[in-house]
């Protein structure tokens, strides 16, 4: 996938975020740059760049990112202006509002779907 | 007006051969200037004081991470720009900054490009390289978040300067996160998901256990809790060609 491949790995990433998988983060999270969780974030967490969640996280918070790529849990709303890409591997529980969705086989997602941006159905703009 | 400050322990003979040259070369390059050389009887802070008194331009610091660390105070907010020819054991900041060790330096040092770094600041103490906390610690970034290790074991620093992470001059410090085993700069690549990396600018750190104390640069300590902080574009840097940003 696309996001966070460098063209040069030795330089410095600005900004960018790491949340190992020994580490916790509690709290109201915003990042500045790139955002990887490898780890347990729980509270919210934005960041006006990307997010990836690896296979290991647990995210028990409400997101939000310009794209998201997921492949372990969250337990909460995204909301992403961009994509969202789940993996085999990803679970969300929660609300999901994006402007494009890809859904692997094998992925759990347990909410409803807004896809920003796009025609709604007339029963939708009727609020029924 | 270049001013060179050769450190104390550069008095050892083994290290002569290559002062020799370096002197030789910097003559080569026409930015030779005074020399001091720090032994018991002169103080290295005292002579800092003295040349920027008498108004050297560039000082350039010859030695190693101890040298720059033990000066510190006395170059913050100051027009003097710093020049380093790393030699000798423990070069961190010259890794950082991408200054070769001994000769090939004086090269870099004729280039003469300079930075603004930044400082980190724990409580009123200043830091150029990094801190090193005693664990466990609980940690408040931007006063909005909390960080904490899951291991019950593990290291956490917070740097200025980093090979890999951040810039030096970006107005933010980076807290590091690694698990037991890390083994510090060297092998962040091979954990790359263990070690977290959390860019900030303000945070407070305070020990779990009782009291405790970080230490700074490897040389000086600071009693927790206390808050850190970035004093932005303090000290004038001449950097080197293999730095990272």
């Amino acid at each position: 996938m696309a996001l966070f491949q460098h063209d040069n790995e030795s330089a410095p990433k600005d900004s960018e975020t790491i949340i190992g998988s020994t580490v916790k983060v509690d709290g109201n999270f915003v990042g500045a740059g790139d955002v990887i969780v490898e780890g347990q974030v729980a509270g919210t967490l934005k960041t006006s760049k990307n997010l990836r969640v690896g296979e290991q996280a647990i995210i028990k918070a409400d997101v939000e990112a310009a794209n998201v790529w997921v492949a372990g849990e969250i337990r909460g709303h995204i909301s992403c202006s961009g994509k969202i890409e789940l993996a085999p591997t990803a679970k969300v529980f929660g609300n999901v509002d994006t402007q494009t969705i890809a859904v692997a086989h094998g992925a759990v997602l347990h909410g409803k779907v807004t896809m920003s941006g796009h025609e709604q159905l007339p029963e939708e703009k009727a609020g029924k | 007006m270049y001013a060179y400050i050769y450190d104390a322990f550069l008095q050892d003979r083994k290290y002569q051969s290559a002062l020799v040259q370096i002197e030789n070369r910097l003559t080569t390059l026409g930015i030779h200037g005074r020399q001091e050389k720090i032994t018991i009887l002169k103080n290295l802070r005292e002579t800092v004081r003295d040349l920027l008194k008498r108004g050297a331009e560039t000082l350039v610091l010859v030695g190693n991470d101890e040298t720059i660390s033990k000066v510190l105070p006395e170059l913050i907010d100051s027009e003097v720009v710093v020049g380093f020819i790393p030699l000798g054991p423990h070069q961190l900041i010259s890794r950082s900054l991408g200054i070769p060790e001994g000769l090939s330096a004086a090269e870099d040092l004729s280039r003469r490009v300079t930075k603004r770094l930044d400082l980190g600041m724990a409580g009123t103490t200043n830091f150029l390289l990094q801190m090193e906390f005693p664990m466990p610690v609980e940690i408040r970034l931007e006063n909005k978040y909390s960080v904490s290790s899951l291991a019950p074991t593990g290291r956490m620093t917070v740097t200025n300067l980093h090979p890999q992470h951040g810039r030096p001059d970006d107005g933010k410090l980076e807290l590091i996160v690694e698990p037991a085993g890390g083994g510090g700069w060297s092998s962040w690549k091979k954990s790359a998901h263990q070690t977290s990396v959390f860019p900030f600018k303000k945070a407070t750190v305070k020990p779990v256990n009782g009291a405790g104390n970080a230490v700074l640069d490897g040389q000086t300590t600071a009693n927790l809790p206390f808050e850190i902080s970035v004093a932005s574009k303090k000290i004038r840097f001449i950097v080197g060609r293999q730095r990272q940003f």
